[in-house]
This record gives structure tokens, sequence and C-alpha cells, in this order.
């Protein structure tokens, strides 16, 4: 049997999930937390094999929560399921260690599938974000193979590629940094140029894998998009 | 204009996809309680689809009010 914790501040999805899973004769769903500092209190209490996480929480975020719990027990699997499909919170949940990423408009039996999946020491993205995870993941292994440009980043320009990976915009940014506008979209473009990528996402996912900004430090915590 | 656009994919985000998820999950609930002849909890979940759907039409009533304010609202 799976024993599962379902980590969600959504009451009524909550426990629509726990009727679709208890509806699996091997998963069997032990606990519930409605944020991310609940969650880690769930999951040092009744020690579950996977925990399937929202993303934004409140307290602490999902991302967070799955950093800490893959930290503090690594045994426990966490699963993401969030209606986040953009690459920069998937990119995030996998470097925080989670052990799959689905979609809450997924079909029901893909979260039993990912459940299991987890469990067995796999790890399930859903199929319509499996696609950036390889593009990043072939861009990543090319750059590698040539020099790497960060050391040739001023410090405004650090900075801000931290405030691009924290999801500000351009006019959030110049605020930030008292600077105009158009000012930090030329130091953008010189920046991107420097490290060799296309657009704001691609600026973002280098910042997170080259340690520029801290995988938490994501916009939900900054405010600036959506939680959820 | 920002923090509209903001305010309006937070509350669709939120709101809305929140509610038509959960309205999916409590579909395909409806649809094994029919196939396992589970009448009384196919229509319990069946009960619980209609009041999520009416929420999220009212929600996004009311971010196309917001939009359309907002829009007069503009200088010319």
């Amino acid at each position: 049997m799976i024993r599962v914790v379902l980590a969600d501040d959504h009451q009524l999805f909550r426990q629509g999930l726990r009727r679709l899973l208890e509806s699996e004769r091997d998963i069997q769903v032990v606990g519930e937390a409605e944020d991310g500092l609940e969650v880690q209190r769930v999951v040092q209490e009744l020690s579950p094999d996977v925990v399937l996480m929202d993303l934004s929480m409140a307290i602490t975020d999902g991302i967070s929560a799955t950093r800490e719990i893959v930290r503090q027990w690594p045994q426990v699997k966490v699963v993401i399921l969030s209606m986040h499909a953009e690459e920069g919170h998937l990119f995030q949940a996998l470097q925080a260690g989670a052990a799959g990423y689905i979609l809450k408009n997924t079909a029901a039996d893909q979260v039993a599938a990912a459940v299991r999946a987890a469990m067995a020491g796999g790890a399930v993205v859903a199929p319509s974000l499996a696609n950036k995870v390889l593009t990043e993941f072939r861009r990543m292994a090319s750059k590698l193979g040539v020099e790497d440009n960060i050391g040739q980043l001023t410090e405004v320009e650090l900075k801000m590629l931290q405030l691009v990976a924290s999801g500000l915009s351009n006019k959030e940014i110049a605020n930030r940094m008292c600077f105009a506008e158009s000012t930090v979209k030329n130091r953008l473009s010189v920046t991107f140029q420097k490290i060799g990528v296309a657009d704001r996402t691609q600026a973002a996912v280098y910042a997170i894998t080259h340690g520029l900004a801290p995988i938490g430090q994501s916009t939900e915590s900054s405010g600036v998009t959506t939680p959820g | 204009m920002a923090a509209l656009c903001d305010h309006v994919a937070q509350v669709i985000h939120d709101r809305v996809l929140q509610a038509l998820a959960l309205s999916m999950l409590q579909a395909d609930l409806c649809r094994r309680g029919i196939e396992a002849g589970d009448r009384e909890t196919a229509l319990a979940e069946l009960s619980g689809i209609e009041p999520q759907l009416q929420a999220a039409v009212e929600t996004l009533r009311g971010v196309i009010a917001d939009l359309h304010a907002a829009a007069h609202a503009q200088p010319r």
C-alpha cells in the first residue's frame, strides 16, 4: 500500500483528490495539509511514501516545502500537482528535488500513475511539459561544451539576472534598481548576449542552474504573478 | 494596466482554473461511479460540479467587467 499525503490549500480539491486516490486499491491517503509548513509537520508525523504537493500555498510555498522535505526526509517522494504549466515553476520544482510534476487538469488516472511511478523510484512529468525539460537539457548540455560566460557579467547584470529569475518585469526591475526602464531593457539585452540566452525564460533557467537565484525565490514569493 | 493584468491573471488562476480542475476531477469521479453502478456516488459528484462551474462563470463575468471598465478608463 502506498501511503500518500495531500498538500493543497483548496479544501474541495483536496477532498476530491482523496476520493479519487482512495478508489485505488494500492493507495491510501494518510494525511492532508493546507500549507507548505503544515505538510512538513504531517510528513514528520506520518512518514508517508509520497506527497502530492500543490505549488502556491500560504506560509511556505510548495517549492520550499519540497526542498525541505527532500532534504530532511529523502525517502519521501514529492510529486508536484499544480495548475502552473510554466517552465519556470517546473524547473524550480525539479531543482528542489520533486520526483514528478503533473498538472491539475491531467487525467485522473495519471495522478495515481504518477504516485506509483514516484514510489517505484521513477519520475513522471506531464507530457505537455516533458518537451520543455528535454529542450532545456539539450540547451544546457550544449552549453557545457562552451565557455561559461558568467564571469563576464558585472555586478549590476548579475543582480538584474537574479530579478529576472524572480519573475520581475523590466519595469519592476527598473523600480527596484532605480534605473529607467529603457536602461534595464538595454542592459538585459547585453546580459542575454553575454550568457548566450535568447529570452527571459532561458535567462531565468540560466540564473537558477548557475546558482545565481535561490530556488525558492520564485514569482510566487515576489507576488508578481499568480499563486496557485 | 500592469496591475490589472496581474489581478486578472491571479483571479483566473486562483478561482477559474481551480474550479475547472475540480470540476474535471468530479466529472471523473462521477464517471467512475456510473461505471461501478454506484448511482448515489455519481449523483453526489455530479451535484458538486454545477456550483463550481457557476462560480467560474460568475468570476469570469467579474473579470470581463473589470476589463471593460479599465478599457474605458484608458486615456485616448
